[in-house]
Order: structure tokens, then sequence, then C-alpha cells
């Protein structure tokens, strides 16, 4: 049998190439120490690069190896897309969280640097691998994870719309909450792990007390369309929403009150806090600065779909 | 007195007075005797013997002169000696200072015309050294270029060698096996004969040829004769052949053709293409391009094989293949002559066989050297069906087998291919003929368009397209279709590559979607997804005929719009549960929708590692 076309590898290049055309960053972190910059990306994979070249006006510089553009380290994490991403010093060490499509990975920063992106050193950095549990016998994923150093916990939302946390020293389940009729897609900290804040498909922002047991208030941000992103400003007094709705709000929490709507003409898919700005990307290919009145401040072009 | 010389002996000039006085006492001794006798006086005595003394005194003297002098001479004639050897040496050296002084001159006015030879780049010549060429002068560079060209000239030289020597060991064996197989006709005759009452006996028949068949096969060239033996013992060997063979052409062209060319290989000379082209095309007036010419100028005799539709084929007329001998390029090509085939049916039969090169090493450089393709094939069948290696080294029944399997494989898949391209024409979904009966057939897409783009189009969609651009490839003939598929106000359009490898290269699609509300509620990964499930995974339910696969990537295509616009219009995965079409709208913070079809359940769903399909279709792979 002599095999005249090989179909495998012909749909491996596809499969390949059509990853690639379509590839997306799902999250970005810095390391504690400020050196190092990571980027999870829609193949599963992370990257890492060192960040001084960057603040030496040398980040772009295209090129060959070496050069300030070529990551550090390139390693394939999940099997799946990466969709969310955290990074902090708990205990000893500083911990790399990644939420994906077939689950939570917990890996020893130090380690994967280390590893230069080599297969058999990448794996002996992960610390955990944890069930994110399933929907209808098929593992759920994980659309984002969340690390508090002060209790040591690493709070995820899932696929099967809960808020889930671990003991990122121990690796043992610490809480899940429930409440959620559809996946939660973002999740951040009020203050401690014990107090998350979870965006849904379901159109809710739920704030979550752990120690209670259970929801403390559901906001409903967008008239019922899906809530992508949220955002908690430093001193956890303000919260910053964005979904389906091609609008971000603005929320008091202290007085659970919607403050301000800001339109984006698209679906939002991320929001930050910066300073006494909101940023917020999303389908359009525009990056909306707010001020925290709601006053679009600058509008800045960007390539396709910063979500 | 005498006076010494300059030598270590007397010299003459040291007798000399002794001489004058002995001559001058013996001239007064001889006057006074003479005057004595004059005057009659008695002869002095005395005077007698101081004569004779004297004389004998004078004498001495000139012994000892003759001896100085034969000295002196001796002397004289040992420095003539060194004198002589001394001009020489000083000769010598003046001429080697002309030498010198003409060598200097030669070096001052010398100019290096290594510049002018088109030698390997020093880098090249310094790779396998190890050297950095800074570290070098220009002449060591130069040097170090000369020995590598020299050392890459000597290679060539022994290649050359060696392959005539091949050339050599080929010719000898070919008309080794021409002589056998010269004989090789009466053999069979005679069991022919001899099998004649056994086959009368059985009732069956063996493969006979007519009188006029057997005159033609024995003037055909080696090649062609071993492809007509061939195709012969395969049609009266396998029951479902279904196909003829004949000899076509002019039989007394091909004689003189044959006898021409047996002389020629009698004389010893290798048939050259003005010959080739003389025997071959003696009526041939066109000599507007006699190089090009005499090199495809073919046998006057062409074996002709038509293909009939069997019981499992999709084409449904005849096909017939003419296979023809270029005498110069000592090849065979192969044209289609008659039937209803797409125009690429022979090219990339196998792989790497666009037709448009020669497979005989020995010419290959004329496809590119006279700047236009073979003319005969698309082209040179050579290459569509390797008749070079097909005579030579395929052994016979797998050979042809193989080769015509393809060929049915390939007419099947043009017809079948044709007839899913003009229902498209037509504005309709082809439908497939789906194994699994869960895999839902209905579908509210509809499509509005579908049209083939020009070659220049065709290249733009290419390039605008990342994965066709990386996938596609440029040896291969593609045509590039567009189609447009729409659905409650969306429009999906594809862009469909099919290369003449179609179905064992499946079509590939790139996708894009336009839609006015699209920006507010999705974004482009679904439409990668959407793609990546008809390009990866469309074969995921086994067909019963791959050369469908078209219809299928397009029913899935549509079936995946569907999807799309289902999820994009439901509130909430329950009313898609409730539909039996997806347990989950979305999944994942990129909203992913459920495009994958698990037949166990007969529900959509997203697929949650892109890993590949593990089989490939027992279809792709040719015995």
């Amino acid at each position: 049998m002599d095999t005249y076309f090989d179909l495998d590898a012909f749909r491996a290049r596809v499969s390949s190439s059509t990853a690639e055309a379509h590839a997306t960053v799902y999250g970005v972190v810095y390391s504690p120490c400020g050196e190092y910059m990571a980027a999870v990306d829609s193949r599963g994979v992370v990257r890492v690069w060192a960040l001084s070249p960057a603040l030496q006006g040398e980040w772009w510089a295209e090129g060959e190896d070496g050069s300030p553009g070529v990551p550090l380290v390139t390693a394939t994490l999940h099997r799946g897309p990466i969709y969310g991403v955290e990074l902090a010093e708990i205990g000893s060490k500083v911990v790399l969280a990644t939420g994906a499509s077939d689950g939570l990975g917990l890996w020893d920063w130090a380690a994967l640097l280390a590893s230069g992106g080599e297969a058999t050193a990448v794996a002996a950095a992960q610390l955990l691998a944890l069930d994110a549990g399933d929907v209808a016998g098929t593992p759920v994923e994980v659309n984002a994870v969340a690390l508090d150093p002060a209790s040591g916990l690493v709070v995820c939302g899932t696929g099967a719309g809960e808020v889930r946390a671990w003991d990122v020293a121990t690796g043992s389940h610490s809480y899940t909450l429930t409440g959620h009729t559809d996946m939660v897609l973002d999740v951040g900290l009020r203050g401690s792990g014990s107090a998350p804040v979870s965006a849904s498909e379901d159109g809710t922002v739920k704030l979550w007390d752990a120690k209670a047991g259970g929801c403390s208030a559901s906001l409903q941000p967008g008239g019922g369309a899906w809530v992508g992103a949220l955002a908690l400003d430093p001193d956890a007094s303000w919260l910053a929403t964005g979904g389906g709705d091609c609008a971000v709000s603005l929320w008091h929490l202290a007085s659970l009150t919607q403050t301000t709507t800001m339109e984006t003409k698209a679906c939002v898919q991320t929001v930050v806090f910066a300073d006494e700005h909101v940023l917020a990307g999303g389908a359009s290919p525009w990056l909306y600065r707010f001020n925290i009145n709601g006053r679009l401040a600058a509008k800045l072009p960007v390539t396709r779909g910063t979500g | 007195m005498s006076k010494r010389g300059h030598g270590d002996g007397e010299s003459a000039l040291d007798h000399l007075e002794d001489v004058t006085s002995l001559v001058a006492a013996l001239r007064s001794t001889v006057e006074g005797l003479v005057a004595s006798a004059k005057a009659g006086q008695i002869v002095d005595e005395t005077a007698l013997a101081a004569g004779s003394h004297t004389l004998m005194r004078l004498r001495g003297a000139h012994r000892g002169v003759m001896k100085a002098n034969a000295e002196k001479e001796a002397e004289l004639a040992e420095a003539s000696t060194a004198l002589d050897e001394a001009q020489l040496g000083l000769e010598s050296v003046l001429y080697e200072k002309a030498v010198v002084l003409n060598e200097i001159k030669r070096c001052a006015e010398f100019a290096f015309a290594g510049d002018a030879l088109d030698l390997v780049p020093a880098k090249d010549a310094l790779a396998d050294a190890a050297v950095d060429a800074k570290s070098l002068s220009d002449h060591e560079v130069m040097l170090a270029r000369l020995t590598f060209e020299m050392a890459q000239r000597e290679k060539l030289v022994n290649e050359l060698h060696a392959q005539q020597k091949t050339v050599e060991e080929t010719q000898e064996r070919l008309a080794s096996d021409s002589d056998f197989l010269d004989s090789l006709h009466i053999q069979l005759d005679k069991f022919l004969h001899a099998g004649q009452p056994l086959v009368d006996a059985m009732g069956s028949s063996l493969v006979v040829v007519d009188a006029e068949t057997r005159e033609r096969l024995g003037l055909l060239p080696s090649p062609l004769y071993m492809l007509y033996t061939q195709l012969l013992a395969y049609n009266g060997a396998a029951s479902t052949a279904a196909m003829a063979l004949t000899i076509a052409g002019d039989t007394a062209a091909a004689t003189l053709a044959a006898a021409k060319a047996a002389k020629a290989a009698a004389d010893l000379e290798p048939p050259s293409p003005s010959a080739a082209k003389r025997v071959a095309t003696a009526d041939d007036d066109d000599d507007d391009d006699e190089r090009a010419d005499s090199y495809y100028a073919v046998f006057p005799l062409s074996v002709e094989l038509e293909l009939f539709p069997g019981p499992d084929d999709a084409f449904d007329a005849p096909v017939k293949l003419g296979f023809a001998f270029f005498a110069a390029l000592n090849l065979v090509g192969v044209q289609v002559l008659d039937g209803p085939l797409p125009a690429n049916l022979l090219a990339n039969l196998f792989p790497g066989d666009a037709g448009e090169t020669s497979p005989n090493p020995a010419n290959a450089y004329l496809g590119t050297a006279s700047g236009e393709p073979f003319r005969f094939a698309p082209p040179l069948a050579v290459a569509s069906l390797k008749p070079y290696l097909w005579a030579h080294s395929v052994p016979l029944s797998v050979g042809v087998k193989a080769i015509l399997a393809q060929l049915r494989n390939r007419l099947n898949a043009g017809r079948a291919l044709d007839c899913q391209l003009s229902e498209l024409a037509n504005g309709t979904l082809p439908l497939a003929k789906l194994v699994s009966p869960s895999f839902p057939l209905q579908t509210r897409v509809s499509l509005r368009s579908w049209r083939q783009l020009s070659a220049a189009d065709a290249d733009t969609a290419i390039a605008a397209s990342p994965v066709l651009t990386a996938v596609a490839d440029p040896a291969l003939q593609t045509d590039v279709y567009l189609a447009e598929l729409v659905r409650d106000g969306a429009t999906l359009t594809a862009t469909v590559a099919i290369t003449n490898e179609y179905p064992a290269r499946p079509p590939l699609f790139h996708l894009e979607l336009s839609n006015s509300e699209q920006a507010g509620l999705s974004t482009d990964n679904n439409v990668g997804v959407m793609a990546a499930e008809v390009n990866v995974y469309h074969s995921e339910l086994p067909l019963p005929n791959d050369n469908e696969v078209l219809s299928y990537q397009l029913r899935k295509l549509a079936l995946c719009f569907d999807v799309y616009q289902e999820c994009k219009a439901a509130s909430s995965s329950s009313a898609l549960l409730s539909s039996k079409l997806a347990l989950r709208t979305v999944r994942g913070r990129n909203r992913e929708m459920p495009f994958s079809f698990d037949a166990a359940v007969g529900l959509f769903t997203q697929r949650l590692h892109r890993a590949l399909p593990r089989q490939a279709p027992a279809a792709m792979v040719v015995e």
C-alpha cells in the first residue's frame, strides 16, 4: 500500500492555520517582580516576555531569535483555549492560575520561566490540575480565575454557572457558590477570597459572601443581556461591567446603585479600571476610555475584537 | 744576466739577453775566423774552440727559450680555459638577468583574471573550512575559492565519468533486452500454437492479436511495446478491466522510422534530435522552430487505450487515451483523445506529477529550456503515468492496476464533481448521501449564488485568506468558487478552493460573515470554528462515496450557519435544548457556538479539544 496523499498532515496544516488565523488573546498578566508579562490565547498557549526591552523602546524590534519581540517562554498549558489567567505570590511561590476550556491549572511561575517551553519541564511546573465539574457528563470550562494572596485561595467562574474556590497550597476544595442560571464569564474579588463577584451569561452580576455561603446581592446591568466582563477599583468601592448590551455599566457597591452607563456600540468583553478612568474593549475595533462620570475621554483604534 | 718572469718557470725573455750576447760573440768569432781565412792565416784553434763553445751555449740558450716558451704556452692555455669558463658564467648570468627582468616586467604588467571567473562566493568556499573570511587576505580567499572550485569540478568530472559508465551499461542492457524482445514473439507464437488445443477444449479464449496489430506491434519502440503488452496482459487477466487497446498510426512511416532507428543503432550512433525529426516527420514542412520540433517529434505509431465505464463507475462515456513515443527524448507521453473529461484529468494523477517536466533526468531541462511546456499531453504524460518507470521498473500487474485504478478514481471523481458543481450553479445545495441517519438534513439556509472566479480573482481570493494561502499548493491546478449562503438577513460568503486532486485533497473553505447586527452579538471566533468544522472535521461521519465530499462540506457549512443563526436568535440554551438542537448555545469566554454534531445524542455541541480525526478514509489511500 502506498499512501498517495497524507490527509492527516493536510488536516493538521489546515487546523493550525485556522487556529492561527483566528487566534485570540484572552488575558494578560504581569509578574509581581514587574519584569515579565504573560499572555494566554485561544490555542491554549502562554507566552512570556521580558518587559525591560519594552521599557527601553525595543519592544517592536521584529525579528530573529533573541530580539525583544520573541517570547522567552512559549508553552502549551491546555488543550483548548485559555480563557482566564492570574499571577500572584501565594506563600513562598509565585503562582500562575489558568482557567481553560479543559479545566483549571496552577503553575509554578519560576519553574515555568526556567522551562523555556520544553514540554517535560512545563508539565513538571504544574502544581495542580483541578476539576471544575461537568455539565451533562461534559467537563466544564473555567472562564475566569482570581487569586487571593491573603487567603491563599484561587477562585474561578465555571461554565456550569458556579463560583468555586480551592486552597492553592493544599489543593483542597474551599467552597462552591451556586445561583447563576448560566455560565460564569468573569470573576473578581472584593478585598478577599471569600467575597467574590461574578458576571454571567444569565445577565446578572452577583456579589457573594462565601462565609455565609450565599449571594449577598444580584445586579442586572445590561437589561438581561449577558455580562462578559467586570472590574473592581482598588478600593472595591466601584464595579464596572460590560457585555452583550454594548455598554459599560458603573456601579457604586456600597449603595448597589448603577451610576453610569457608557455606550460602546459593540459588545464588551473586557473592562479595566485605570486611575480615574475605565477602559473597555470588545467586538469592535476600538478601545474606549471613559471618565468615571461616564464621559468618553478617548476612542483608540486597535485590532478587531479586543476581547 | 737573466731576469725572472712572473711565472714559476723561466720565461723566454729571461734568455733573450744571453742569446743576444752569445750571437754577438759568435758573430765576432766567425768574423775573426773569416778574416783569418781570407788573409790566408792559419785557423786560430782557440778562436774556433771559443766559437764552438759559444755555439754550444747558444744552443743551450735556445733550448731554454723553447722550454720557457712551452711552459708559457701551457700556462696560457690553462688561463684561457679559465677565462672561457668565466665568460660562459657571465653570459649565463646575463641570460638569467634578462629572464628575471622579463618576469619582473610581466609581474608588473600582470592583471588578475580571477575576478572575471564565475567562482563560488567566498562565503560558500569557506563554509566547510570554518574559517572567517575576514581573517584571510584577498589572495588567500581567492586561493580558497579556486581550491573549492577545483574540488567541485573534479567532483563533477567524476560524476560525469560515473554517468557515462552508467549510460554505457544501460545501453548494453537495453541492447540485450531489445534482442530478447525481438525473439520473444517467436516464443509467444509457439506458446499460442501449443496452447490452442487446450483453449479449444476449455472453450475460452486467449488474448489474440490480429495480423495487422502483430505487424504494428513489431514496429513499436521498446517502451511502447512494453506498455502495450502490459495493458494487454492486464486486460486479459482482469475480468473487470473494461477497456480496449489499439495501435494507431501510419504503418509505412513506422516501418521507415524503425529501419532508420535500427540502422542508427547498428552504427552505434544515438539518434540525434534532427535525425529523429527526419525519421518521424518526413512530410512536416513546418520548420519555424526546428529544434523544438525535433525534440517533440513522436514515433508514427501510438498506443490507444479506451476505458469503458464499469458498473460501479460514475463516468458514463468511454474515455480514450493516446500514448506516443518521443524518440529524441526516449519518453512516452499520454494525452486524452476523447471523452467527457476535465482538462486536467491527467495532471497530478500522482504526487508531484504536474506533467510539465520530464521524468527522464537526461532531458528534464527541456521543459524550461525551450520556454514552453511539453506539447504532447497535459503535458508529458510521462509525467502523468510515469511510463519511463512503467516500462522499466514497475512490476507489471501492480503498476498497470494501480495506474488504471487511479485513472478511474479520477474519472469518477471528476464526473461526480461536475454533477455537484452543476447543481450548485443551478442554485441548489447538493444533498450528500450520508451514512448516519441521525445527521440533520433539513436546513433553512439557501444558496444565493455560486460562481467560479477568474484566474486573477482566484489568486486574489487565495491571497486574502491566511488559511488558503498557507495550505494551497501552487503546483496543483486549483479552481476557486465563491458561494453565498443566506439566512435571516445574514450572508455567509465561502471561498472554496478545489484542486484537481479532489476528493483525496478535500476542498478548502474560507468564510466571511456579514451581518448588520453581528457587531452587537458575536465575534469572528465562531467563523473560525465553522471554517475548522468544514475544513478539518468534515469526515467524522463516513461518506458512502468520498466523491461527494464537497456536498457534505457544503451541507455541514449550511448546518453550521443554521446553528449560528439559531444560537444568535435563542434567548437561552433551554430554547435550543427544547428544539433538540443543542445543549448549550455558547461555551467559554469566546462564546463558542455548538457546531459539532454528536451523532450519539443527536445534538450539536462545542468541540472540547481541537484534536484531529484519527483515521483517514480508505478512499484516500491508493493501492
